[in-house]
């Protein structure tokens, strides 16, 4: 069968669900019973005269059949044209695609910060099962679980800024990702748009430093989800494999503990949190746009919640579709990554 | 038979009594006892499931289960110690001394590694097995791994797999269930092992299959002049490869003889009625003699002999004392009160 | 063997430790719950419009349990309040999502044609998470309590769509199916007294632990910018609210917000032991 044909079938399948996700974006935005498809578009208090009104709806195609709007609206979309938001006063998509990098290195540090603190540990609690670190790891793991994310972040918010600040103690900084001073003194020319990468790559010390520093808080705040999770489904994972005929195996070999357990058991204890890392990322996209409330973090998810409180539903719902095919093309890595552990999946 | 070299016994328990842990409580599941393996023999283990020989066999290598506990007795591998033994020593000795080879060869072997990695781990952990002259140290990482793949490949061929070069290279998944247990004993090979254990190396299989690998046994014990330990509950696989046999029963060795001795003279009333119970093509018989009864659990033991429940031969002190092993030819030893077996 | 009896007994020692954590969870969401339903009764909504300026920003004291915020009301009336609105939407959301998606799932299970499609469009769904979707209907709807549940069971349903798909798919393979078939047992009474029964309960043990996540998107939406204003007590909101004040006083965020913790916390732990309970490795 081979690697490509899997790849390729899963892209196939991948493609179907976005089409999917198109429909229901579409009759989010003109289908709903009762809701008028131009109220998106008319700022409230700013009354729009009857030609301009009109226009938008030759515009927008809304007198002909739902099936021909949901034609050119895919036309659109494919084209690049997601619509126009009132409250980045931009396309959709360009609002978008510009915010983009800022929740990239959010997300992206969450899940570093998930991955370095649970794989070891639901691991460790695995190989100690039922002794004190175990439960310490349980007990951490399911109150991070219950935990929810915009308190978690308002307390380190309290702790880390406001407390550590009256103490008179070099405190973290609680909004934006960079600190305004120091934007404006030591300006970063942006060549990925990830402010650590870039500061790095031009020398820029004082911006690196801020940047950093601006990014504990709210990373940290949105890797605990995940990392609640990861914990879990680790240390359940390793406990299925550590009880597997094979481990006996290795270990009747003369093998080390520790060869048996990082080459046999954790390659095949590791799959299962790789499935999962498809719906994490779409938990921590969620977690996103609270995170970046909270933290005033210039993301795609802040510029939704914007959207949201401006009753801007051509906005949210592209951020919606946004959110979906970048979940769509992360999995379809996933499943290939699977393939590459575990070979049995590509036959 | 050709002289045998002396030296010590390969294997030798003595005495060995070992608990389980079962539902709270700890369970007497080996009673004392004994073995002995000189080098290039094969012994048979026989007895029924639960009769405690996979356990016997665990104990030598040191991989028993979490709820077993050793209660007495020893353990030597040529002529050295094993119980007691750090973890550490005893993952050298499963390294170079004892190999043991499992039933199921489909959920023994990794599956998301090759199956020549599985064996050339055996090379990365003793390097030593890759060049006789000791001259390993100087040999870099790449030509090492070059040389624990051709070995791979040897071993391989060794044990009989048809085109080795490329299984090498083939995951688990895909070979037959005959294919995956050659694997597995090439893996166990490849260690130089003192002592191979072979724990119902056949039961998982088809017959045909189960006849491949008794050949291949056979002929490999012959090439390599192997020492082997063969649990068994088939007593045709003993009649085909062991030397002696010592047969089981309800954690304790009721009798141990010479193969051909055991099949034509069997003393003890439980192998009596274990080889009558075998059916043969030569049979005229249209009745089968089963033991009536069955094994009594671990949890609740009969006093004295533990078969007498069940005995055709059941005498006066057999519900009392538990009959010793007591010598009754030469090579021979039953632990019956009918030959005399006194307080055990 | 011997082995497996001893993993069973750590199993079940475990079991028993974990079901007594689990009845203490169990009693403190009881409490909550309680706590809940007779707030309505206890506490007048007038509270939420008992505007003293005199006695904003009170920190905790006998007279207010919780402090009162900058409109000088009581948090803790609030608060209780809020449990009853949150709850009951939470439990509606789960409740109807069970529904539906266990209906939908036993049909996608018996139903070969209606398998396929179903099975696409609940992966439709749960390719967008679940928070994003709920926006974006909620913000399609309008923002009120209720269309945010609407949106958040159009959210859920898949997911017990799909277990419950499993469980009767591999249900109807098992032998005593075949069994009461080939003695001529109805294929009504098949799925109605035999496999829904053995099917539907691990599905439901994953309840709890959803209401607990219901709870926390619900309370998360709301904290955005979804919530029902400053009349309408709720968790969430009432979170926001207090973050202006936050220095000054802590106690209006960590009070809601640790009764948000709190529920979440019981309804996980008592989700873990219900669904212990309903695995297959467990049971003897």
């Amino acid at each position: 069968m081979g690697f490509v044909a899997y790849a390729l079938r899963r892209l196939a399948y991948l493609g179907l669900v976005l089409l999917g996700v198109s429909l229901i974006v579409f009759f989010l935005l003109r289908g709903m019973p009762g809701v008028d498809p131009l109220a998106a578009y008319i700022a409230p208090g700013l009354p729009m005269s009857p030609e301009a009104l009109r226009g938008l709806r030759a515009e927008l195609h809304l007198d002909d059949p739902l099936p021909v709007q949901y034609v050119y609206y895919v036309a659109g979309l494919l084209r690049g044209d997601w619509g126009f938001s009132r409250t980045a006063a931009q396309p959709v998509l360009g609002a978008l695609l510009g915010r983009l990098p800022a929740t990239i290195e959010l997300a992206v540090a969450a899940v570093l910060l998930s991955a370095l603190l649970g794989i070891p540990a639901g691991v460790v609690a695995a190989l100690r099962k039922d002794r004190a670190t175990d439960v310490a790891v349980r007990v951490v793991s399911i109150t991070g679980i219950s935990f929810p994310v915009f308190w978690l972040g308002i307390l380190l918010q309290l702790v880390f800024f406001y407390y550590l600040q009256t103490l008179g103690l070099p405190s973290l900084p609680s909004r934006g990702r960079v600190g305004d001073l120091v934007a404006l003194q030591h300006p970063l020319g942006p060549i990925t748009g990830s402010y650590l990468i870039d500061s790095v790559l031009r020398g820029n010390a004082p911006f690196l430093a801020s940047a950093a520093s601006h990014l504990v808080l709210p990373a940290f705040t949105l890797s605990l989800i995940s990392l609640a999770a990861l914990v879990r489904i680790m240390r359940a994972s390793m406990l299925e494999v550590l009880r597997q005929d094979y481990i006996l195996l290795a270990r009747s070999k003369g093998l080390s503990g520790r060869v048996v357990v990082l080459r046999h058991a954790l390659r095949n204890a590791i799959t299962p949190v790789l499935t999962t890392a498809g719906t994490t990322l779409g938990i921590l996209l969620g977690g996103a746009v609270v995170v970046e409330t909270v933290f005033s973090w210039p993301g795609i998810g802040l510029l939704a919640a914007q959207g949201i409180l401006n009753n801007d539903s051509v906005l949210v719902v592209g951020f919606t579709l946004f959110v979906a095919t970048m979940m769509v093309f992360v999995n379809l890595l996933v499943d290939v990554l699977y393939a590459v552990v575990d070979p049995r999946v590509r036959y | 038979m050709p002289p045998r070299d002396p030296g010590p016994p390969v294997l030798e328990v003595q005495e060995l009594s070992l608990e389980l842990g079962i539902r709270g409580r700890w369970v007497p599941a080996l009673d004392r006892v004994s073995l002995r393996i000189e080098r290039g023999e094969a012994l048979g283990l026989v007895g029924e499931s639960g009769s405690g020989k996979s356990l016997t066999a665990l104990s030598v290598p040191g991989l028993l289960p979490a709820n077993a506990r050793v209660t007495g007795g020893a353990i030597r591998v040529m002529g050295e110690d094993v119980l007691g033994r750090s973890e550490r020593e005893l993952a050298g000795l499963r390294a170079r001394s004892v190999a043991f080879v499992f039933q199921n060869p489909t959920t023994y072997l990794n599956p998301v590694l090759t199956v020549g990695r599985q064996i050339a781990e055996v090379f990365e952990r003793s390097p030593e097995l890759l060049d006789p002259s000791g001259r390993v140290a100087a040999l870099s990482r790449g030509e090492r791994r070059r040389r624990a793949r051709h070995k791979s490949i040897e071993y391989l061929r060794l044990v009989r797999i048809p085109d080795p070069e490329r299984i090498v290279d083939q995951y688990p998944f895909a070979l037959s269930g005959g294919m995956q247990q050659r694997v597995v004993i090439a893996m166990a090979l490849a260690r130089r092992p003192h002592l191979v254990i072979a724990d119902e190396i056949t039961t998982a299989l088809d017959v045909t299959v189960q006849a491949q690998i008794l050949g291949l046994l056979a002929e490999l014990r012959r090439q390599i002049d192997m020492t082997l330990l063969l649990i068994t509950h088939d007593l045709g696989i003993v009649a085909q490869l062991a030397d002696r046999v010592a047969v089981m029963y309800s954690g304790r060795v009721v009798e141990s003889a010479d193969v051909r001795r055991l099949f034509r003279a069997p003393r003890h009333p439980y192998s009596r009625a274990l080889l009558q119970a075998v059916p043969t093509l030569h049979d005229d018989r249209t009745v089968f003699r089963p033991i009536p009864g069955s094994m009594p659990a671990i949890t609740d033991p009969p006093g004295g002999c533990r078969f007498h429940p069940r005995c055709p031969e059941v005498f006066a002190p057999c519900a009392g004392t538990r009959p010793g092993l007591a010598p009754v030819e030469e090579g021979h030893t039953v632990a019956c009160h009918l030959y005399g077996g006194g307080a055990g | 063997m011997a082995a497996l009896g001893v993993a069973r007994l750590y199993a079940a020692a475990g079991h028993f430790r974990r079901a007594r954590l689990a009845a203490a969870a169990g009693l403190v969401f009881l409490a909550i719950f309680v706590a809940g339903l007779a707030a309505p009764a206890l506490i007048p909504s007038s509270v939420v419009r008992d505007v003293k300026f005199a006695a904003k920003l009170a920190p905790p004291s006998a007279a207010h349990w919780f402090g009162t915020d900058d409109f000088g009301r009581d948090l803790f009336s609030l608060v209780l309040l809020a449990t009853h609105l949150d709850l009951r939407a939470a439990l509606t959301v789960v409740g109807a999502a069970l529904v539906i998606g266990v209906g939908l799932g036993a049909l996608a299970g018996f139903v070969k044609g209606l398998d396929e499609p179903l099975m696409r469009i609940s992966d439709v769904f749960l390719s967008i998470p679940s928070l994003v979707l709920a926006m974006a209907i909620a913000s399609v709807l309008g923002r009120s309590l209720e269309n945010l549940s609407l949106a958040l069971v159009f959210v859920s349903w898949p997911i017990y769509c799909r277990l419950m798909r499993g469980q009767v798919l591999s249900e109807k393979e098992k032998p005593y199916v075949r069994a009461l078939r080939s003695l001529g047992v109805g294929r009504v009474r098949l799925i109605v007294r035999h496999i829904v029964p053995n099917t539907v309960f691990p599905v439901i043990a994953r309840a709890p632990a959803d209401v607990g996540l219901v709870l926390i998107t619900l309370a998360a939406l709301s904290y955005i910018g979804f919530g029902p204003g400053p009349y309408v007590p709720e968790w969430g909101s009432l979170v926001a609210a207090g973050q202006a004040y936050i220095f000054q006083a802590p106690w209006l965020v960590l009070f809601p917000g640790g009764a948000i913790f709190l529920t979440s916390l019981s309804l996980n732990l008592l989700g873990d032991w219900a669904r212990d309970l309903f695995d297959p490795r467990l049971r003897s």
